[in-house]
């Protein structure tokens, strides 16, 4: 496991490395102290698990947590506000510590990153998606559904457009709202979004945009008890 | 606003010259006497002071409406002169001794009035023979105050009461004001307090020394000492308006030579006017024409106050401007009583937004020194120095120990700063030096501060120099060591604080924020606008700079 510290406090990031190091001992770490070598590293390293401080040179950090949202690794925050903790599990974050924290509660964050992936702690309204250099910030609202392919995920949204995001769809269908049901091996749905279900032995749902998604055959069950069939309903989760 | 102004514009230039009364005849026709010849001439009254004494002869046609049944008719005389009043060759009265020369005569009064007895009132025409000398005049009128009035007696003596009524109400006003202006400098020491206290009265005696002739009446050869006195108050009033108007509305800019320049202006003005009421008008003119410009200029610039002095100055100059030589008869009463309405409601403004001020100041005070303790316990700086002393006590608790000292010294100095206006350079240093420990410490790094030129007795304003270290680490890019430098410099009056600390890396934004806004709150409080601050990168450092007075202890 990979794991990255982003911090300026230079005893601060010690702690950081010297606690983790500690917990999970087979672990890479590494530390960055700036925003920009931060911001470097999120766009081309690979990584496991990031450990990020929101107030870097007294910068506002949410830059930089936009750009972290966007990756395929998990995100814990490690900051001194905690008034910014709801804010930050707006982006999905996994764990926010705040300081000065203990080697228990870090340890707990760890460990709920080190499993399958973790249910969110607060209310995910925004996924990131990296564009070139830059990230584009997408409101969950105009989601309709997520297609799962390889190690990323289609995110197809209620005006028509189709934006890759480096999350898995399981990643992803552990942040978001519990509206988005997995019918399908391959799709993450909407169920506010659905118009109806059609077929008997092949059961398809029907989209309110007028696309047409099948059922995976271990998902009809569910999908059929969630009493859809006639146009939208309030989600039953 | 305006409407009232224009209406009272109006009043004043309509209010006066009081319509003749009816009953009244102007005997103007006199033929002069000296010596054997007889000449008539309309200049008669230039004649009369040098040459002695003289007779004048008219003929007064009075007809028949002019008495009305049972009332008497009567005879009045005005002028810079003894007389004697002859009428149909009875005399009917006499001011003072006429003489020839000047010490067989006694001088009579300025104004005085007759009754003609019945039996020389008959409607027809009748002889008057004036005899009157002048040789105790002291000066040579240009315009020779002389008047002789027959008619209705009860109208001379009507005439003759004039304005007293209109001088008592502008007097009273005035020493009111006076009275209160004063009190309330008394109270609160407040400069304009005082000059409208001493205004007010030099105002009143003004209009009372103008006012004497009508009010009691002298002897001709007083008349110099009036018209001196006059214009003097007419000068010392003018000079104090205009201080005044200076004062309030160009404030903290001295113009001690040009209110000198326009007063001697005004005195060289009076100088060159040969009339006596050509100089009062030439005083008048000079002092509310400049008082009105500065007024003007300071409505211009939108300062406070000027609005309401304009259009005090403006009623003034209006009337003067439209009736010069009326001004100190009525205008000058109305006008200076407006002119007071105007400071006295000014004054009660600049009053209201001085209290405003510094219910601002103790207000902004109490902020600063809540904002400042509260920068020590805002969460970004607690709990990273929490976080970082956490570690130091796991793994190394002698340094543990030390940050504990650093940080509770701070802590101590900045409790102690927090309800004193200035401290001693010295203090503030050591409040630096214990926040570079503190730093040093948590960013495991030395943080250093270079002092030059400090001899230690300075003062300042609390948590200035600690606002900068406190920025400059902040912003500062990270380093295993870090020199900040502070160089202090005398200049003259001044003491110049160049503060000077390595420049945040090229994309990093230094920008000003909660740090500068306290600093600048501070130097407001302590040194009004009388101070300079500004930084920014210089050389590859990031330089900021204090200018602030040496002395000055508030």
């Amino acid at each position: 496991m990979k794991i990255v510290i982003v911090e300026d406090e230079a005893v601060v990031a010690r702690r950081l490395a010297r606690m983790v190091q500690e917990i999970a001992s087979e672990a890479k770490i590494e530390v960055r102290s700036s925003f920009e070598a931060a911001l470097d590293l999120l766009g081309r390293s690979s990584l496991d698990v990031l450990l990020l401080d929101l107030n870097l040179g007294g910068r506002d950090g949410f830059e930089l947590l936009e750009a972290a949202a966007a990756g395929p690794f998990r995100t814990i925050v490690v900051s001194a506000h905690t008034g910014e903790a709801l804010r930050a599990f707006e982006y999905g974050v996994a764990d926010f510590v705040a300081k000065p924290f203990t080697r228990e509660r870090l340890r707990l964050a760890l460990e709920r990153v080190a499993g399958p992936a973790p249910p969110p702690l607060g209310e995910t309204r925004f996924l990131m998606v990296r564009k070139g250099r830059d990230t584009l910030r997408i409101a969950i609202d105009a989601l309709v559904h997520v297609r799962g392919a390889d190690d990323y995920s289609a995110l197809h949204l209620e005006d028509g457009s189709v934006h890759l995001h480096e999350k898995s769809l399981s990643e992803l269908a552990a942040m978001l709202p519990p509206r988005f049901r997995r019918i399908h091996r391959s799709y993450l749905v909407d169920m506010e979004r659905v118009a109806s279900l059609r077929g008997g032995g092949r059961l398809d749902v029907v989209l309110q945009n007028g696309s047409t998604l099948p059922v995976g055959r271990i998902y009809r069950a569910e999908v059929r008890g969630s009493g859809l069939g006639t146009g939208p309903r309030p989600s039953p989760g | 606003m305006r409407c009232w102004s224009l209406a009272a514009l109006l009043l004043l230039v309509a209010a006066p010259a009081p319509a003749e009364p009816a009953r009244l005849l102007l005997v103007d026709r006199f033929e002069l006497r000296v010596g054997e010849e007889t000449t008539t001439s309309p200049t008669w009254f230039h004649q009369v002071s040098e040459t002695g004494c003289i007779t004048l002869e008219a003929e007064v046609a009075v007809p028949p409406g002019l008495r009305r049944e049972f009332q008497p008719l009567g005879i009045y005389f005005g002028g810079l002169a003894s007389h004697e009043l002859i009428w149909d060759g009875e005399k009917i009265g006499q001011g003072g001794v006429v003489g020839c020369r000047a010490e067989d005569e006694r001088p009579g009064p300025i104004e005085a009035h007759y009754q003609l007895p019945d039996r020389l009132a008959a409607p027809g025409t009748h002889r008057l023979e004036v005899r009157a000398s002048a040789l105790n005049r002291g000066f040579v009128p240009t315009i020779g105050y002389w008047a002789v009035v027959a008619g209705d007696y009860e109208e001379i003596v009507e005439m003759r009461k004039g304005p007293a009524l209109v001088v008592a109400v502008a007097l009273g006003g005035l020493l009111l004001t006076a009275f209160f202006a004063l009190a309330l400098w008394v109270a609160t020491r407040g400069r304009v307090s005082l000059r409208l206290g001493l205004l007010a009265p030099t105002a009143a005696a003004l209009l009372l020394c103008e006012a004497w002739r009508s009010l009691f009446g002298y002897s001709y050869d007083w008349h110099i000492v009036r018209l001196w006195g006059v214009l003097a108050l007419s000068w010392l009033t003018g000079v104090q308006v205009l201080a005044l108007v200076v004062a309030r509305l160009r404030r903290g800019e001295s113009h001690r030579l040009a209110v000198a320049a326009i007063a001697l202006g005004a005195g060289v003005a009076a100088g060159l006017v040969p009339s006596w009421d050509g100089k009062s008008v030439a005083v008048h003119s000079t002092f509310f024409g400049a008082a009105a410009l500065v007024a003007a200029l300071a409505l211009w610039r939108r300062r406070p106050g000027a609005g309401l002095l304009l259009l005090g100055l403006a009623v003034t100059c209006a009337a003067l401007f439209l009736r010069p030589f009326q001004f100190l008869d009525y205008a000058l009463f109305f006008s200076l009583d407006f002119l007071f309405l105007c400071l006295l409601w000014d004054h009660a403004n600049e009053v209201r937004a001085l209290q405003r001020a510094q219910a601002a100041a103790e207000l902004a005070s109490a902020r600063l020194q809540l904002e400042m303790v509260r920068r020590q316990i805002q969460p970004h700086f607690l709990m990273n120095t929490l976080t970082a002393l956490s570690e130091w006590v796991e793994t190394e608790p002698a340094t543990a120990v030390r940050m504990i000292e650093a940080i509770a010294e701070e802590l101590r100095l900045l409790g102690e700063f927090s309800d004193r206006p200035m401290v001693q350079l010295e203090e503030e240093l050591r409040l630096c030096r214990c926040h570079l420990e503190t730093m040093s410490l948590r960013k495991d790094a030395v943080y250093r501060l270079v002092v030059e030129g400090a001899r230690g007795d300075e003062t300042i304003p609390p948590a200035l120099l600690h606002t900068l270290a406190e920025n400059a680490v902040k912003h500062g890019s990270p380093a295993p060591r870090v020199d900040l430098r502070l160089a202090v410099v005398r200049e003259g009056d001044r003491i110049r604080y160049v503060f000077e600390s390595p420049a945040a890396s090229p994309t990093g934004k230094a920008t000003p924020g909660t740090g500068s806004r306290y600093i600048e709150a501070r130097l407001r409080q302590a040194y009004g606008d009388d101070w300079i601050f500004r930084q920014g990168p210089a050389n590859g450092t990031w330089r900021a700079e204090l200018s602030l007075p040496a002395g000055k202890a508030p």
